[in-house]
């Protein structure tokens, strides 16, 4: 043991550096929010609670019943299914998402073609039962008014990237599309 | 449906009944001057063939007509050479005149036109066939006077 | 042989093939749309181009032969370029909607597209037609076309129905029906498979599912006893839709209407949930211990009054070898008796037996294949088409290679459409028609040219004296000379083939006839391949082996529902006398009469209305199982959905039954009962050749109070009760009807579609009446199938296992 380590120990150098530290803390503004008193903002894309765009001109959700994201879906939590209308037009009768399963990719949201399906910012869905967690159609939906709305098509213009037009790959094939005019 | 004992006859020169689908077709068509469907049927008949398989073949060619013709039909040419010569104005002199649209029959039955693709008169070019006659060196005045030959 | 180069491989290859089928032989890939194995080849998609060193220009593989020496390649930048473009304009007016199409995922262009297609388009331009949305169960969108021609093809070349084609002419041409009508054909549904796009749908699947979310298993059909492999595509354990795999199971992929759109059987509103017993002549719903111990009491009682030849068992053609083999076990181990039988007793049991007293043979395995290659085809009074389609199919297949069809047969068939020579003769003649042969045959002394001796030549030739062809002439109404050309032919020919059907619900046919073409085949020097006889429904053959007949002496078929009181007690598993066997009227007698009827059955059927105790079953597919097929070939079938109510399988039935009666039947578990029956041995006897003389003599003449004859038989869309409780199937034919020939029609004054009477020494029914010139003047045809008809209660039966055709009256009701 050198003197200079003894001299440390003696006068505990090391315990006095930490509490000059919490000293000078104790003179600044807290960094801690007060959560849930205190609500911290998500922003757009962040990948919070499931929605179903609703669709403006009919009133009833965007997706067609495709599937395309109950087929990329990692963990196998969106359920479809769909019929034939009364004017032999497809109809989603049910879009459900088992919320509890889900693993926030957000994979569903780049595969849909029609920009249907949203993860939106709100994160505050704890609840007591697990069929509170089990999203069907209508939920969904809601989910959309309440915490989407206008935001959304803003969230689908600004932030969401890679759009489903940005895809090609080498070979240029991905999706086919028609030249525009 | 005199037609079908012609047919009886045409059968015998093909080594099978599909085989004489066209030639059929034709004499059912020079009967009515177009194919109803009785006369697909009575063929299909004849030849035991499905009427889709009849029907499939005839609307593939263009000279088989699928609704009623006016007496005599009026085949115009309209290609590179007699749309140089002015066959076009011959289409709307026709138009003009008795009231005739390419594809269409004038009201009194008594012309259809049809708008065809080269006959293979270049040289004396416009030219036309009214039913089985051959008419060439085409203009405005000559057309009328040809075509006032036939009631 | 020759040897090609293909992508710098060597290849063998035989002569005649085309540089596609020597690559599909070898794994090696060429794109094709228009290309299908059954067809010939068309050309017309032209992405199946390949580069041929040597030639200037890009050949279609699918239409070029091999050709020794020849060096392809199938992948280069060339080729890579002009399929690019041919998809491109191929894409020119393809809608895409493949977000709602239901191809999306299985489809040939969508994948080809994303293989080789270029991610932008040069060119646009939109069809407008009409989809399709009132067909039964056919769903044409022809926007999405992209007039490979394949339906068409299949349709036609294969199928020989010939009901849609390419109307119309470059950019407005489209898949349709003659007259852009309704499509109403016998909806096999084999252009819905052979479309590699999405222009053509199976209409039940429309809208339920996407390609992805479904899983697939192959099972075997319930039907036919050609026993074609299905696959059967589920989503959350339940039954969307099937296909047919090409190259997959005996069919290679073909499939039926009913194969195809029948599954759905099991999702009948009709099918049992719980067991029901009879409480003051009501049935009432009970749980299965009380069913099973009422059963065990009342059979107890029943045995110990009566004895246990008082009782009897009627087995199921449709269930599984399993639960047949059981029931037997059952009757013989626990009852002790040996009164079991079977619905083959009323058809294929009679064509056994002909064959045994001719060939000597106990088993006639029919071969699919049989009619391919012969010189001459006859089909004798059988619609194959309908009964056996996919066996039917290949009487198509060997006309287009070159083999003369002959079709004997007073119904305008899809056979006798598409035969080279359709001897259109009076119901139930048929035998006639093949005495006369013979009779010609002797008279020509083509046996004697064989050198061969068979017993029985001279009782024969004298039993078949009669059949000149004067007379054949006057008994068929053919024309003599007609008679004597077609005699030739079948005679003279190098090879030949006969096939019918000895079918349940059919009334033209008997033991005789069987006899007689045997007969007439021995004396040609043919062997038993030579007579093609296929059971009638899925394990008819099946349950036959497993011995569900009597065998040591026990009361058949006949006796115990054709004689009232001749037992006391019937257990009938998985079918409905009452609508499928004749003599309705009879057979309802005997039931009264009984002190106890158990029906086991997946549904309430007829039958089963008038049972002590009925039983739920689980039903094809619910339960694993095996079929044996009219080739004698045992096919499994698996469990792929969970039984509907409480159902179980019928071994399991009676095995708990047998449990509660204290009996061990020695079988607990499935592999058990498996590992037993792969130890009962088939016996299928000693080839020993006899010619045996031959009556022919209808039981019911037509006089002139019973004007006109009835024929019996199963349809397209219907075999069997069966089919019946399928939905999709009942979109295109749900009600009975009775075909009358037009003069009869205007002789009786029927209307189309006008109900009438049909009157029979036995008793009348009403039934709607179709005017169609598909059955001759002097006859009627009836489906049996339809229970609310009844037509069973008009017809006999013949425990002698003749022709038992109905002479009947007919007059326009009101």
């Amino acid at each position: 043991m050198t003197v200079q380590e003894l001299f440390k120990k003696i006068f505990f150098v090391e315990i006095l550096k930490g509490m000059a530290l919490t000293l000078s803390r104790l003179f600044t503004k807290p960094v801690t929010r007060r959560y849930p008193k205190e609500k911290r903002p998500a922003q757009l894309g962040f990948r919070g609670l499931h929605a179903l765009v609703r669709n403006p001109a009919t009133g009833d959700a965007k997706c067609v019943g495709c599937g395309l994201c109950a087929a990329i879906c990692p963990s196998r939590c969106i359920y479809i299914y769909t019929s034939e209308g009364p004017d032999h037009q497809k109809v989603v009768d049910r879009y459900e998402i088992e919320v509890l399963r889900c693993v926030y990719c957000a994979f569903c949201v780049e595969a849909c073609p029609f920009g249907a399906v949203v993860l939106t910012p709100h994160y505050e869905y704890a609840d007591y039962s697990r069929e509170d967690f089990y999203m069907t159609k209508e939920k969904l939906l809601e989910n959309w008014d309440k915490y989407m709305g206008e935001k959304g098509f803003e969230y689908f213009d600004k932030f969401w990237n890679p759009k489903s037009t940005h895809f090609t790959t080498p070979e240029g094939q991905a999706i086919w599309r028609r030249k525009s005019g | 449906m005199e037609f079908l004992k012609e047919i009886e006859e045409i059968l015998n020169r093909y080594p099978d009944r599909q085989g004489a689908l066209l030639p059929s077709l034709y004499v059912a068509q020079k009967e009515y001057g177009w194919l109803s469907q009785e006369s697909y049927e009575a063929v299909a008949q004849a030849l035991n063939l499905p009427p889709a398989t009849v029907k499939g073949v005839a609307t593939f060619y263009a000279m088989y007509k699928h609704k009623p013709m006016g007496r005599h039909l009026i085949q115009l040419c309209t290609n590179v050479a007699c749309m140089v010569m002015g066959a076009e104005r011959l289409v709307d002199l026709l138009k003009n005149k008795y009231g005739l649209e390419p594809g269409g029959t004038t009201e009194d039955g008594r012309f259809s036109l049809v708008i065809m693709e080269c006959i293979g008169a270049c040289d004396k070019a416009p030219a036309m066939l009214v039913d089985t006659d051959f008419h060439a060196d085409l203009n405005e005045k000559r057309i009328i006077e040809i075509l006032e030959s036939y009631k | 042989m020759i040897e090609l180069t293909i992508d710098g491989k060597k290849i063998q290859a035989r002569k005649g093939m085309t540089i596609l089928d020597v690559a599909r032989e070898n794994n090696i890939y060429i794109p094709h749309l228009c290309w299908d194995r059954r067809l010939k080849p068309y050309g017309g998609c032209r992405l199946c181009l390949v580069e041929v060193e040597g030639q200037r220009k890009l050949m279609a593989a699918c239409s070029t032969p091999a050709d020794n020496g020849m060096v392809v390649h199938t992948d280069t930048p060339t080729l890579r370029k002009a399929r690019k473009t041919v998809l491109e304009l191929l894409l020119v007016h393809h809608p895409l909607d493949c977000p709602i199409c239901d191809k999306a995922g299985e489809c040939a262009l969508q994948d080809l597209a994303y293989k080789y297609g270029p991610s932008e388009g040069r060119f646009y331009a939109e069809r407008k037609h009409e989809p399709e949305a009132t067909s039964a169960l056919i769903d044409r969108n022809p926007n999405r076309c992209i007039l490979c021609g394949r339906c068409v093809r299949v349709c036609w070349e294969h199928q020989g129905v010939g009901a849609i084609n390419l109307i119309g002419r470059g950019f407005n041409t489209k898949i349709s029906p003659a007259f852009e009508e309704t499509l109403d054909c016998e909806f096999c549904g084999q252009c819905v498979d052979a479309c590699p796009v999405g222009a053509l749908g199976a209409k039940p699947y429309k809208y339920r599912a996407r390609a992805w979310f479904l899983e697939s298993h192959d099972s075997i059909c319930p039907y036919c006893s050609v026993g074609c492999t299905l696959t059967l595509d589920l989503r959350e354990g339940k039954i969307l839709r099937v296909r047919g795999v090409d190259g997959k199971g005996v069919n290679q992929g073909d499939l039926c209407g009913k194969g195809r759109f029948g599954f759905d059987f099991i999702y009948g509103e009709s099918r049992l949930k719980t067991p029901l017993v009879r409480k003051n002549g009501e049935l009432k719903e009970v749980s299965w211990e009380e069913a099973l111990y009422y059963v065990a009491e009342r059979l107890k009682a029943v045995l110990k009054d009566y004895g246990p030849n008082s009782i009897g068992a009627i087995g199921s053609a449709r269930a599984s070898l399993e639960d047949n083999y059981m029931l037997q076990k059952f009757i013989r181990e626990v009852i002790g008796t040996d009164n079991i039988d079977t619905s083959a007793r009323l058809g294929y049991a009679w064509a056994l037996k002909g064959m045994e007293e001719t060939y000597g043979i106990k088993l006639n395995p029919i071969k699919l294949e049989s009619p391919i290659g012969k010189e001459v085809v006859l089909v004798l009074e059988s619609d194959l088409t309908s009964t056996h389609p996919i066996f039917g199919l290949k009487f198509l297949e060997a006309k287009n290679e070159g083999s003369h069809l002959m079709v004997v047969e007073p119904r305008r068939t899809k056979l006798a459409r598409r035969s080279s020579e359709w001897l259109r003769i009076k119901p139930g003649t048929g035998t006639a028609y093949i005495l006369g042969l013979i009779n010609f045959a002797i008279k020509e002394g083509v046996h004697l040219k064989k050198e061969m001796e068979i017993e029985g030549l001279d009782e024969l030739s004298n039993a078949v004296a009669e059949f000149t062809p004067e007379k054949v002439a006057e008994l068929t109404g053919l024309d003599k000379e007609r008679f004597i050309e077609s005699a030739r032919r079948f005679i003279n020919a190098e090879s030949r083939l006969i096939a019918l059907t000895v079918g349940a619900a059919e009334n033209q046919k008997g033991i005789e006839t069987v006899k007689a073409a045997a007969n007439l085949l021995m004396l040609l020097g043919e062997g038993p391949d030579a007579l093609q006889v296929p059971a009638d429904y899925s394990n008819t053959y099946g349950a036959w082996l497993m011995g569900l007949r009597p065998m040591n002496g026990g009361k058949d078929l006949y006796t115990m529902l054709y004689e009232p009181g001749a037992l006391k007690a019937l257990y009938v598993m998985g079918e409905d006398p009452l609508v499928t066997m004749p003599d309705a009227g009879r057979i309802e007698e005997t039931f009264k009469r009984l002190e106890l009827l158990i029906v086991q059955d997946i549904r309430l059927s007829e039958t089963a209305k008038m049972a002590d105790v009925v039983l739920p079953a689980a039903s094809w597919a619910e339960k694993e199982g095996t079929f044996i097929n009219a080739q004698g070939i045992p096919q499994p079938v698996p469990k792929v959905v969970s039984p509907t109510g409480d159902s179980i399988p019928d071994w399991q039935i009676l095995r708990n039954i047998a449990r509660v009666m204290e009996h061990d039947l020695g079988v607990i578990e499935f592999s058990a009962l498996k590992e037993e029956i792969a130890k009962v041995a088939a016996d299928s006897g000693q080839q020993r050749w006899r010619l045996v003389p031959v009556e022919y003599d209808l039981t019911e003449k037509p006089d002139n109070e019973y004007p006109i004859v009835m024929v019996t038989g199963n349809i397209m869309q219907h075999s069997g009760a069966l089919s019946v409780m399928s939905k999709s199937l009942s979109h295109v034919l749900s009600d009975a009807f009775v075909q009358v020939s037009p003069e009869d029609a205007e002789r009786f004054g029927v209307e189309d579609g006008g109900f009438i009477k049909i009157a029979s020494r036995k008793g009348e029914v009403f039934i709607k009446a179709r005017v169609s010139d598909e059955v001759p003047e002097g006859m009627l045809f009836v489906p049996v199938h339809f229970a609310h008809a009844r037509v069973n209660m008009l017809t006999t039966a013949s425990p002698e296992g003749r022709a038992h055709l109905t002479a009947v009256r007919i007059e326009p009701k009101g």
